[in-house]
């Protein structure tokens, strides 16, 4: 793995324009970054990052089967019990998931496993600029020789997005997001043509526009019911949400499915630690009511049950904090886990992203920050596979 | 928009780690306020149905006989005070119907609607012929919100946005004739409850994190 600095294509924004990207850059400074690209051997892709991500989204499987049946968890967990027979049923029922997102800490070959820092089980962005622009760059690359003939990239995303969406039965797919958020809206926007190509029907509504009607069904804003509801809104929102108490017996599906609450969410690396103590990509983790927490000494990260972007985030080192991220999270509680410093390049550090469709590895996308902890103000920086 | 891998002589030669193509349809050249796009069912099927402001105009298309457009109205009033949509708040209820007919307080129509919105039965819909054994439904106006924006005039009420039944169904309707066809599911669903559509049920919890500093739904 190595950061390879390279020139701007001089007109990207107008290619991100014309490919419908619009949220490349954000507050004035860019949010997509290709001054430089990170570069991995075919041997880090697939026996570093592929492998263990096919491996810890098992294991995460293995442990919803396992929350669901055990009203212990789910209240570690801090799901609101009203939300639990939803959870249940979804999963016994095999509602399918789309995709998701592995955090990791990889430094390259010679740097240690890759250790999973979470899991954005439930509404993971980044994804069409992972897909789509980062792809385009790369083709761009090889077309004008600036990249060497042969030279590859992580993700089959795109291809395995659509054939998801068309292993998914359904009728059609209402997509719902807050129609302000220009990222959230590009996300839910890119999912929406993934799903039409699939041969879905695929219409937006903001999630405020949401109906349920007297029989319990979720509706559009035409009163029509909602076969299957794609939400980028994540479920301990919708379960604190007046709707939130209808979600079980209505029957409307939905992606991701209630089950995912089991998984993005801090506490489940606690409980991946219990159940698979030592295993190379899992780092230690324990809720902050456990004195086992105390093993970690002077160094861990502290992270909010609920959470997104670095907030509320607490990095301790040698009993000295070494970063802090603000926000307005950590009400339920809180895990402490083992502390993976991001890699360092060029003064940048480097997260990876390892993308789950379905239940399978599916691409890689690299966000680069300027402090330890990953935030809204990270930047996506290309990657290629060339050796 | 789309684009395929080059170099295919290359990447035979190892497998490739990324997709062989990706095509944009959506997202590409319009850019990502194009939404709303749903796809027509061919396998749906449709009915010849008649819409009615009233009884007179039933008969004066002559159409179906004197009878039949005295039963068909009175079916409907009827079943306007038992099923029409109920909802919360005036405002509700006009987002979904629009203000050019407009919406009523339920205790005018029933008393079983106390305290709730009805829209005014803006027409009826019957079949083309008895044959059809169509049930004969109430219609609302249907001008949701951002449909109301595009619809010229309003002077003609609802007709450029058509109508809707009790259950929701659409019924695009273009003024002058009585003539529409209506998919089969919408023609053949009535409603034996009155529906009472919520809405705003989603969506508090992100805003109130959202204006605490907290970030977006994604992460």
């Amino acid at each position: 793995m190595r950061r390879l600095p390279t020139r701007e294509r001089p007109d990207w924004r107008e290619q991100a324009g014309r490919a419908g990207f619009h949220f490349h850059s954000f507050d004035g400074a860019p949010y997509w970054d290709e001054s430089a690209y990170y570069a991995f051997t075919l041997a880090e892709i697939e026996e570093d990052i592929e492998a263990p991500s096919r491996d810890l989204h098992a294991l995460c499987l293995a442990f919803v089967a396992r929350a669901v049946e055990d009203g212990a968890i789910l209240a570690s967990l801090a799901i609101p019990e009203q939300a639990w027979d939803a959870i249940r049923t979804s999963w016994r029922r095999g509602d399918p998931s789309l995709y998701g997102r592995l955090d990791l800490s990889y430094g390259g070959r010679g740097a240690g496993p890759a250790k999973l820092l979470e899991y954005n089980a439930d509404t993971p962005t980044a994804l069409y600029e992972s897909a789509v622009f980062q792809w385009l760059w790369l083709e761009d690359g090889l077309a004008a020789g600036r990249l060497p003939v042969g030279t590859d990239q992580y993700n089959g995303l795109h291809e395995r997005l659509v054939a998801r969406f068309a292993e998914i039965e359904t009728r059609g797919i209402a997509f719902a997001c807050f129609s302000d958020g220009p990222e959230d809206r590009g996300t839910v926007a890119y999912l929406q043509d993934c799903a039409l190509q699939a041969g879905l029907a695929a219409p937006f509504l903001p999630v405020e526009a949401i109906g349920l009607d007297a029989d319990g069904r979720f509706v559009d804003e035409a009163d029509r019911p909602i076969d299957t509801l794609f939400k980028l809104y994540p479920w301990e929102w919708m379960f604190a949400d007046p709707f939130g108490r209808a979600v079980g017996a209505a029957p409307t599906r939905f992606l991701e499915p209630p089950w995912k609450a089991v998984l993005s969410n801090k506490g489940l690396l606690a409980h991946l630690w219990a159940m698979a103590p030592g295993h190379p990509n899992l780092l230690p983790a324990f809720f902050e009511e456990d004195p086992a927490k105390a093993s970690l000494g002077a160094t861990f990260v502290k992270k909010p049950l609920y959470a997104r972007e670095g907030a509320n985030v607490l990095i301790v080192r040698d009993g000295t904090v070494a970063a802090r991220g603000e926000g307005p999270y950590g009400a339920e509680g809180f895990v402490r886990q083992g502390f993976a410093p991001l890699p360092c390049f060029d003064g940048r550090h480097a997260l990876v992203g390892s993308w789950i469709v379905g239940d399978a590895p599916a691409g890689l996308g690299l966000r680069e920050s300027g402090g330890l902890i990953t935030t809204d103000r990270a930047r996506f920086v290309p990657h290629v596979i060339d050796g | 928009m789309s684009q395929a891998a080059s170099d295919p002589e290359a990447e035979s030669l190892r497998r490739s780690k990324r997709s062989a193509a990706i095509s944009l349809v959506l997202v590409a050249g319009v850019g990502a306020t194009a939404f709303g796009l749903a796809r027509l069912d061919s396998r749906r099927r449709n009915e010849d149905v008649l819409v009615y402001r009233s009884r007179d105009a039933c008969l004066a298309d002559r159409v179906r006989s004197a009878q039949d457009c005295t039963d068909a109205e009175a079916a409907a009033r009827a079943a306007y005070a038992a099923t029409a949509p109920r909802y919360e708040t005036l405002e509700e209820c006009e987002r979904h119907h629009g203000r050019a007919v407009g919406c009523v307080p339920g205790a005018t129509v029933t008393a079983a609607a106390q305290e709730r919105f009805l829209p005014v039965m803006a027409a009826f819909m019957m079949g083309r012929d008895a044959e059809q054994a169509l049930p004969v439904q109430p219609l609302y106006p249907h001008a949701p919100e951002e449909e109301e924006q595009h619809a010229h005039g309003g002077s003609s009420a609802g007709s450029s946005a058509g109508y809707c039944t009790g259950s929701g169904g659409r019924v695009a309707f273009v003024g002058g004739g009585s003539r529409a066809q209506v998919p089969t599911s919408v023609a053949r669903t009535t409603s034996t409850t009155p529906r009472l559509v919520a809405r705003g049920g989603f969506g508090g919890a992100g805003r109130a994190v959202a204006s605490a500093g907290g970030h977006g739904s994604g992460g």
